[in-house]
């Protein structure tokens, strides 16, 4: 028997959608134990997952030209946004074998995966991003050469022994940052890479990690406290008051390369201590 | 290894960004868009704890990925909910200054000098019309050491205190 609840997501998912018909028991299985925030659009993605072709077309004529228009801002990609938006509807309409197969016994398309936690449009947003952004890094970009450049950057001498050493302990402390960020809790990674990284604001960072702006302070200090400690210990005895006086200036030096200031402002903030 | 070798902020830098961007060019296949867009819109409470924080993993290492989840939050903005944060600062400084309202009105209560502070109505007997018998009994002395031994007062005071120096001590920016 199926609840009520569920009935009345579907008779209310079917007024949005009237050109579209999915079965009540096909949309209760889709549909699981979860309330979602999104039902009608959940109805639409899972009628369009069982390659129910209405499905398709109301989407497109319902959320096309929003996705677009979003896309228009700022396409980052080699493809116009009407073209990004086919792209996303051609990785939804994937065949998706683990997800099951229709009542055809062919197999459900990937758009099923949508859980209708945020709008169907957003989805389909995002999935066109990721294609704009994923073609622009694999154009631009060739294959990464990580020892290369940090080699690069080893400190500069003409002394032969302490360019030696120097290359040595930056090969040592290189392992060690990333061994020790690799330790931290996701949201702590999170937030150092959100903001030293991409330039993202604290409030941004923390409202992603669901923080308030005072844990988001908080959390942010510690991560740099926990990351700095771990690297310490990984290097013991080299941890001298002029490696730790590099460590707070290499810091200030990723967040500052993001933020181009007037060169009269002053210091940001006060070095951690 | 050279103990007496110091280690230069470049070293550093480049070591912190490499920490930063271990799974660039890494397949996106296992990415679920509509996850992105929940934790873009500041929701990520509601992705299971440990999606969430597989997520977070992969942004994390991943600056493609960073560059992916700022994109959305500016395609959202309109429909992105305002961050639920009130202030701190302004908040503090409406209590302030309630607390100052409240501090003045005290002071002017006590050192106002009314007659029901410093007389008392009496009934004459001998003319059965209401008189004032000035100064009776003040045994507090000064009205000055009267406010500071009004524990309203004084609470009130010391609160002022507190929040005049939160709401207004100069912000110090931590980094960044």
């Amino acid at each position: 028997m199926v609840a009520d609840r569920v009935r009345q997501l579907w008779q209310a998912a079917q007024a949005a959608w009237p050109r579209v018909t999915w079965p009540l028991g096909a949309y209760q299985t889709h549909l699981g134990e979860t309330t979602p925030t999104h039902p009608s659009d959940l109805y639409v993605a899972g009628a369009a997952g069982h390659r129910i072709n209405p499905a398709w077309s109301a989407i497109d004529e319902a959320y096309r030209d929003m996705v677009i228009r979003r896309l228009q801002r700022s396409p980052r990609a080699d493809l116009d946004p009407e073209d990004l938006w086919s792209e996303a509807v051609t990785r939804m309409m994937r065949d998706d074998p683990e997800n099951g197969t229709n009542e055809d016994g062919e197999p459900v398309m990937h758009i099923a995966r949508y859980r209708g936690l945020t709008r169907l449009p957003w989805h389909f947003l995002a999935a066109a991003r990721t294609i704009a952004i994923d073609r622009h890094r694999r154009r631009e970009r060739g294959p990464r050469q990580v020892s290369a450049e940090a080699a690069a950057e080893v400190a500069r001498g003409d002394d032969p022994a302490t360019v030696s050493g120097q290359r040595e302990l930056a090969d040592v402390l290189a392992a060690a940052v990333i061994k020790a960020f690799e330790t931290l809790e996701a949201r702590h990674q999170f937030l150092l890479a959100a903001i030293y990284r991409d330039g993202l604001g604290k409030a941004d960072a923390g409202q992603v990690a669901g923080l308030s702006p005072w844990q988001t302070s908080r959390e942010l200090r510690k991560a740099e406290e926990q990351l700095r400690l771990h690297v310490q210990h990984a290097v013991p005895g080299q941890w001298s008051p002029e490696t730790r006086a590099a460590w707070d200036r290499g810091w200030r030096q990723c967040w500052d390369e993001l933020t181009p200031r007037d060169p009269e402002d002053g210091p940001l903030s006060e070095p951690a201590t | 290894m050279n103990s007496a070798t110091p280690v230069d902020t470049d070293t550093i830098t480049t070591a912190v960004r490499e920490a930063m961007r271990r799974h660039e060019g890494d397949s996106w296949d296992d990415v679920n868009p509509e996850a992105i867009v929940v934790l873009a819109q500041g929701r990520g409470h509601e992705l299971p704890p440990q999606e969430r924080v597989h997520l977070l993993k992969r942004i994390a290492s991943d600056p493609d990925l960073g560059t992916l989840l700022r994109d959305l939050q500016q395609d959202l903005a309109d429909s992105i909910a305002a961050p639920r944060f009130v202030p701190g600062r302004l908040v503090m400084q409406a209590a302030w200054v309630a607390c100052l309202i409240g501090l003045v009105t005290i002071s002017a209560i006590r050192l106002g000098g009314g007659p029901s502070d410093r007389s008392v109505e009496v009934l004459d007997s001998s003319s059965g019309a209401p008189e004032y018998l000035e100064q009776l009994g003040n045994p507090t002395g000064a009205p000055v050491t009267s406010l500071i031994g009004d524990p309203v007062f004084v609470g009130l005071f010391l609160l002022a205190v507190v929040l005049g120096v939160g709401s207004f001590w100069p912000r110090r920016e931590t980094r960044p």
